[in-house]
């Protein structure tokens, strides 16, 4: 279980993460999703313990972050410069040592040649060996920034599958953060939403799907808790959440899918709202 | 001439990529057929629907048993084989087997396996289902503009002269 408290992590005078608190379950997957800027990489990175937080705490399985910790946590950044002087051979060997399990298994997927330097990969092939390696050590944890648009069908599907097999088999603690659900769409169970550094929404995905309903109509009626609307040809577009029985006395009252859901959350008129 | 050779050569590549893919989806099919079931070919997610994943998967069971596609004692697919062949989180895939075991249509254990329990009570739904197609049909044909009688006429012409069956 992570325990995350009032954590804050500023940079000069903005506060990227800002007092932000939540609690995450051993073997849940989670889609942390937010507009640029929202604080999703600088989260991910208080969690990886890559950056350290200026008030707050993150605290894993009751624990302190420690070096114990750490080793359970592996952490796949969108912008990846570490062992680029090194070969596919050191690095696996550098990384082995360090988390005290050898990586030589790696991925059923590509095969690097161990001469080849990292420099010399694509974004793409660095993310999956990077993973490789990542999973190679069984973390516990696994926190994903937005790396999968760098990766082609056939990679994406590696991807998916060999953090599928971990969550499966070792009840791996996934967090994801993406732009689009579409490419990752099976694997969260719960979705996270940040605007401005906090959390807007946390809900499970199912239960968003049934709380979230859309409507056409000119006025929203007071017993409807709209979160935002906007204008749609001749009439406006309500979004409505939590969704209440009351609202099917409405017109076209619809239930929308997960991507059109961040869609109306994530940027313009709900921030604004 | 050596325009020539070169498009042949290309021609042959493009041959060769579609061997490949001829190969790959043949190799699925025979994969959905005989080493699996044909089960896995019934069920898919769509991610663009409102409804939830395990809902969807309770659905296409419940539709795959009302069709006859997987009957009494069967087995169905492990929780990892089915995530892993739809790409969905294994407690999704869970969770529409345990709601599937509490509504006594499937038994069985996470570990051990599931199967079919009874297609009896799906014969009680089989009507639900039925009626829920139908809506979904007639919803679509009234929107492309048919009239009653000829969406009747469309209905009367699946069955044999008399109407008797």
């Amino acid at each position: 279980m992570i325990a995350i408290n009032q954590l804050t992590v500023r940079f000069g005078r903005v506060r990227a993460v800002d007092g932000l608190s939540a609690t995450i379950d051993k073997g849940e997957s989670i889609l942390l999703a937010g507009a640029n800027g929202a604080g999703k990489t600088t989260l991910l990175r208080a969690l990886a313990g890559v950056l350290r937080s200026d008030h707050g705490s993150i605290r894993y399985g009751g624990r302190d972050a420690d070096h114990r910790t750490r080793r359970r946590i592996a952490y796949i950044a969108a912008s990846i410069s570490l062992y680029d002087t090194m070969t596919v051979k050191e690095a696996t060997r550098l990384h082995g040592h360090f988390y005290g399990r050898s990586a030589d298994w790696a991925l059923s997927g590509p095969a690097f040649p161990p001469g080849q330097r990292i420099a010399s990969m694509s974004k793409g092939e660095k993310t999956i060996f990077f993973l490789s390696l990542a999973l190679a050590a069984l973390p516990d944890y696994l926190f994903v920034d937005d790396v999968v648009h760098f990766l082609d069908p056939h990679l994406r599907e590696v991807f998916l599958t060999s953090i599928l097999r971990l969550i499966e088999e070792k009840q791996l603690t996934v967090i994801m953060a993406s732009q689009s659900s579409f490419e990752i769409e099976g694997i969260p169970e719960r979705v996270v939403i940040m605007e401005k550094g906090r959390i807007i929404l946390d809900e499970r995905v199912d239960a968003l799907k049934q709380k979230f309903v859309k409507f056409y109509g000119t006025s929203a009626p007071r017993d409807i808790p709209v979160v935002f609307s906007r204008q749609w040809q001749n009439s406006r577009e309500m979004f409505v959440y939590p969704y209440v029985p009351e609202v099917h006395r409405l017109h076209g009252v619809e239930h929308l899918s997960l991507s059109e859901i961040l869609r109306a959350f994530i940027g313009g008129e709900y921030a604004r709202h | 001439m050596g325009s020539f050779s070169a498009l042949y050569s290309k021609e042959n590549t493009i041959r060769e990529k579609i061997k490949k893919s001829v190969d790959k989806t043949v190799s699925l099919y025979y994969y959905c057929d005989t080493v699996k079931n044909e089960l896995f070919a019934e069920l898919a997610v769509d991610f663009a629907s409102p409804l939830p994943v395990y809902e969807q998967i309770k659905r296409s069971i419940k539709q795959a048993i009302a069709r006859s596609i997987i009957s009494e004692s069967q087995a169905l697919p492990s929780i990892r084989d089915l995530a892993s062949f739809l790409k969905i989180n294994p407690n999704t895939v869970a969770r529409a087997y345990r709601e599937l075991t509490q509504e006594k249509i499937v038994n069985g254990r996470a570990g051990v396996g599931f199967w079919v329990e009874t297609t009896e009570r799906m014969e009680l739904d089989k009507s639900d289902l039925l009626r829920e197609e139908f809506k979904k049909f007639m919803e679509k044909a009234i929107e492309m503009g048919f009239s009653q009688r000829q969406i009747r006429e469309l209905i009367d012409r699946y069955f044999p002269e008399g109407g008797a069956r």
